[in-house]
């Protein structure tokens, strides 16, 4: 496989971690909890793409926008009804989360059931770039992914609400005294990083071509594995370790296959012994 | 406490002599796979005990597995020696992924144990030797006693019960004595512990390892009765279908607490033919609600339901007394 | 006799000198205090001291041996215990004689095995600790409480037991880390005499404290500390008069009843 191939799978895995763990680091940094449960949303954003793009035929961009909302929603209403209720008390939270997990995974196989379901690809055609073939779904893909990123370091950097995540995430009690609303804070992350893991599931979904309610589980596990590298709470962080995650993986599983994950994982585990809080992460304080 | 005894001792006969009583073999499954759990929730509940959340209960349960699997089938011994072998094993492993892990911070230590999980399927699913993505088939069922030859389940139950006797009896040692106390307060205030002498990092590896060792048996038995060693039997999911035994049941009483989970919820299942697809589903929602409503776990339910009483009592004397006065 | 050696003990967190070349002595049977303003190190020195962190540079010795870089449960295996800044650092789940007796971990001699099978002289030594530990809790005032949850009790007593558990585990040199926060004037006073009581009883004792009344009274000896550098050491007379320490503490009322 010519080595183009590999760099544009490569950043196509970028684009996908980035932004679920870009999600996930933001809950994690501003709301105080590690949504395990994640995953799962990645997994609603791409069910609610194959209902609306390929059972009922509707745009494409049109099944993203719904996702990004519906899964967003769904999102806040989580934080509202169970994690706000447990602020404070993060042990019950993971515990919660956990459990979440199995609710929304459970109820999708319930809903959907187990069987996997094909979604064909929103647009068709190739490109024959420096000798490898690359889909113009792809290649849009990348761009679109990378368009959010940025729109989502704009939002965080540049606004007055992003200021006020920025503030919750380094000190939320100076942050109150400072008069941000705490709440309506951890739940805009909330919405935002559910929204995003919608969005990449949704985007992906006719991408990889098939949706499952377990295929939300190896993203979580990539999430984590990325926010770990890239430290706890720190947007580009997981920008940076989704980069360096997604080229090992595409090189790696060139030369190793099945062996990548394995290396990944122990990539981890060393990352987590030596320097806890990853590349670009302040040492996380737990609330108890 | 007359009637806790009473109840205790109830339950007890009534295992004992369960499959005397009815020997359908469905049953009889059921309510194995109910002691198998309780005693791989109560070994959880240990390490929690000492401040650490494990998701990788599953894993050593698969250590253990997949070593008594492999000792008996390869090395010839009889499974007599391959189970307590095999739990040795684990608890060796656990010693030694310990002595780094257990240094770790809770969130951190939460999420190692997830990639180990993780990790161990995606090894053993690789790995021919292991099992590969088959699994190990053909683990031989336990050696022969005499006319105990394993053909029947009854056999099986009362070897797990045994085991689960042992575990119960070891514990209940272990948190009644000195030790316990230590544990505890690890688990309670690290650095309060420290500063009184106690040899943190110490009492961890212990903790965890005995924790660990009983998983591994669990392994081991498991894979003797299904005949079969493969990555799904030891997979996050079923790590965290453990923790949810231990929550549901109630943190508050270690030994209680894991086994009224366990047992609660399986006997659930099978009484209200709740579908497999479905149970995840169902119980997620009932350990949500036990954070929410009852956190102190099921086996806290005697003493709430009591508390309840109390105070509608003393509401109605009050307005009674209003009435009168 | 200088029980406790502190030479060139140095920490640093990032670029911050949080504890800077600072060299001290703690002389058997003296009550020293550590003051200084806020930041100025005392809490790093003093977890340094007891082994909760590991210093940069610098060596510490207990009677002569080299303690440096021991773990904390190590430090307080010598004899050297502290206590904790928050009041609320005890067992909370568990009643004021059962924290005695946890803390009196250090007095066992029984192994793990024997423990674990309940051999008859378990159950002797365990009786032994018991009445040790109720009768440490009797002589500190805190017997009308022993069955009381720790979380229950009033603020004065919660520190009262925090002395309780560092003396459970058999000190030869108690570290008390801003004992006083939080009590009345009468607590104050009432808690500081019972320090002295506890030095005239042979015990050495070093004191952060920010309660410079408190300071002033009890101690012998005083040790300043700013920007995690010593810039004064002598009596408290001498202390209060000294020009650097002043200024260290521009703004603050020393107040030297």
């Amino acid at each position: 496989m010519p080595v183009a191939q590999i760099i544009f799978n490569a950043l196509l895995l970028t684009m996908l971690y980035a932004l679920v763990s870009s999600g996930l680091t933001l809950v994690l940094g501003i709301a105080r909890i590690v949504n395990f449960a994640h995953g799962a949303l990645y997994m609603l954003g791409a069910y609610v793409a194959y209902y609306v793009f390929q059972e009922a035929g509707l745009p494409f961009p049109l099944a993203l926008a719904l996702s990004v909302l519906s899964v967003g929603l769904f999102g806040i209403l989580i934080d509202k009804l169970l994690f706000r209720r447990l602020a404070g008390q993060f042990f019950a939270a993971v515990i919660v989360s956990l459990g979440l997990v199995f609710f929304v995974e459970g109820g999708g196989a319930l809903i959907f059931s187990e069987q996997e379901r094909s979604i064909a690809p929103f647009v068709s055609g190739n490109v024959d770039i420096f000798g490898a073939t690359l889909s113009v779904e792809r290649i849009i893909v990348i761009f679109a992914g990378a368009f959010v990123m940025l729109a989502l370091f704009w939002f965080i950097n540049h606004t007055k609400q992003g200021a006020a995540m920025r503030a919750v995430a380094q000190d939320s009690e100076a942050a109150t005294l400072q008069g941000v609303n705490f709440n309506y804070t951890s739940a805009l992350a909330m919405g935002i990083g559910a929204g995003l893991a919608g969005f990449a599931g949704a985007l992906l979904a006719p991408v990889f071509g098939v949706v499952d309610p377990y295929m939300g589980q190896t993203i979580m596990f990539k999430a984590i594995l990325v926010i770990t590298v890239g430290g706890f709470g720190s947007v580009p962080g997981a920008f940076t370790a989704a980069l360096i995650i997604g080229f090992v993986e595409s090189f790696g599983f060139w030369y190793v296959e099945h062996w990548v994950t394995a290396m990944l994982f122990g990539l981890v585990i060393i990352v987590l012994l030596i320097r806890p809080r990853g590349i670009l992460g302040k040492e996380y304080i737990m609330r108890h | 406490m007359q009637r806790k005894l009473t109840f205790i001792i109830f339950c007890l006969i009534l295992l004992v002599l369960g499959p005397l009583l009815s020997n359908q073999p469905y049953w009889m499954h059921v309510v194995i796979i109910c002691i198998y759990s309780s005693i791989l929730a109560m070994s959880w509940l240990l390490i929690l005990k000492i401040g650490h959340l494990s998701l990788a209960h599953a894993a050593f349960m698969g250590v253990g597995g997949i070593a008594s699997a492999l000792i008996v089938t390869k090395a010839g011994i009889s499974f007599w020696l391959a189970l307590p072998l095999s739990g040795l094993i684990t608890a060796i492993i656990a010693l030694i992924l310990g002595f780094p892990l257990l240094r770790v911070k809770g969130i951190y230590f939460l999420i190692i144990t997830f990639a180990f999980n993780e990790l161990f399927v995606i090894i053993i699913r690789n790995w021919k030797f292991l099992g590969g993505y088959v699994g190990l088939i053909g683990v031989p069922r336990p050696n022969a006693i005499g006319a105990i030859d394993f053909s029947s389940k009854v056999h099986y139950y009362y070897l797990i019960l045994f085991l689960a006797a042992v575990t119960v009896i070891t514990l209940y040692r272990i948190y009644t004595s000195r030790i316990g106390r230590i544990f505890t307060s690890i688990g309670e205030d690290e650095d309060l512990a420290r500063s009184i002498g106690i040899d943190v990092i110490r009492y961890k590896l212990i903790a965890f390892s005995i924790g660990c060792f009983f998983a591994g048996i669990t392994g081991s038995f498991l894979v003797h009765y299904l005949n079969f060693a493969g990555a799904e039997l030891f997979t996050t999911w079923q790590s965290l279908y453990i923790q949810i035994y231990a929550i549901v049941g109630g943190m508050v009483s270690v030994i209680g607490g894991p086994i009224v989970g366990a047992f609660s919820l399986i006997l659930l299942t099978e009484f209200l033919d709740i579908p497999i697809k479905a149970q995840p589903l169902v119980y997620a929602a009932i350990l949500i609600l036990i954070i929410f409503f009852l956190r102190n776990g099921l086996i806290s339910l005697p003493q709430r339901i009591l508390a309840w009483r109390l105070r509608l009592l003393r509401l109605l004397e009050r307005n009674i007394k209003h009435e009168t006065a | 006799m200088k029980l406790l050696e502190i030479i060139d003990l140095s920490k640093s967190f990032g670029g911050l000198n949080a504890v800077d070349q600072v060299s001290m002595e703690l002389i058997r049977g003296e009550i020293l205090g550590l003051i200084g303003p806020n930041g100025a190190g005392k809490t790093t020195l003093f977890n340094l001291i007891t082994g909760f962190i590991r210093p940069n540079k610098g060596r510490i010795k207990f009677r002569g041996e080299d303690i440096t870089g021991l773990k904390a449960n190590e430090v307080a295996a010598k004899g050297i215990v502290r206590t904790f800044q928050a009041s609320n650092t005890l067992f909370q789940q568990r009643m004021v004689w059962e924290n005695v007796l946890i803390a009196s971990h250090l007095k066992y001699r029984s192994g793990l095995l024997r423990t674990f099978i309940n051999t008859p002289s378990i159950g002797a030594e365990e009786n032994n600790i018991k009445n040790q530990a109720l009768e440490l809790i009797d002589s500190i005032g805190l017997s009308t409480v022993q069955n009381e949850y720790a979380v229950n009790l009033p603020h004065g007593y919660q520190r009262l037991l925090g002395v309780c558990l560092a003396l459970a585990a058999n000190p030869t040199i108690l570290l008390l880390d801003e004992p006083v926060t939080g009590l009345t004037p009468e607590e104050t006073s009432a808690f500081m005499n019972y320090i002295v009581k506890l030095r005239d009883n042979g015990l050495t004792i070093l004191l952060v404290e920010h309660n410079m009344k408190a300071v002033m009274n009890t101690c012998d000896r005083i040790v300043v500390l700013n920007y995690g550098k010593k810039i004064a050491e002598g009596s408290p007379d001498l202390i209060s008069k000294n020009e650097d320490v002043i200024k260290a503490y521009l703004g603050v009322d020393i107040n030297v009843a």
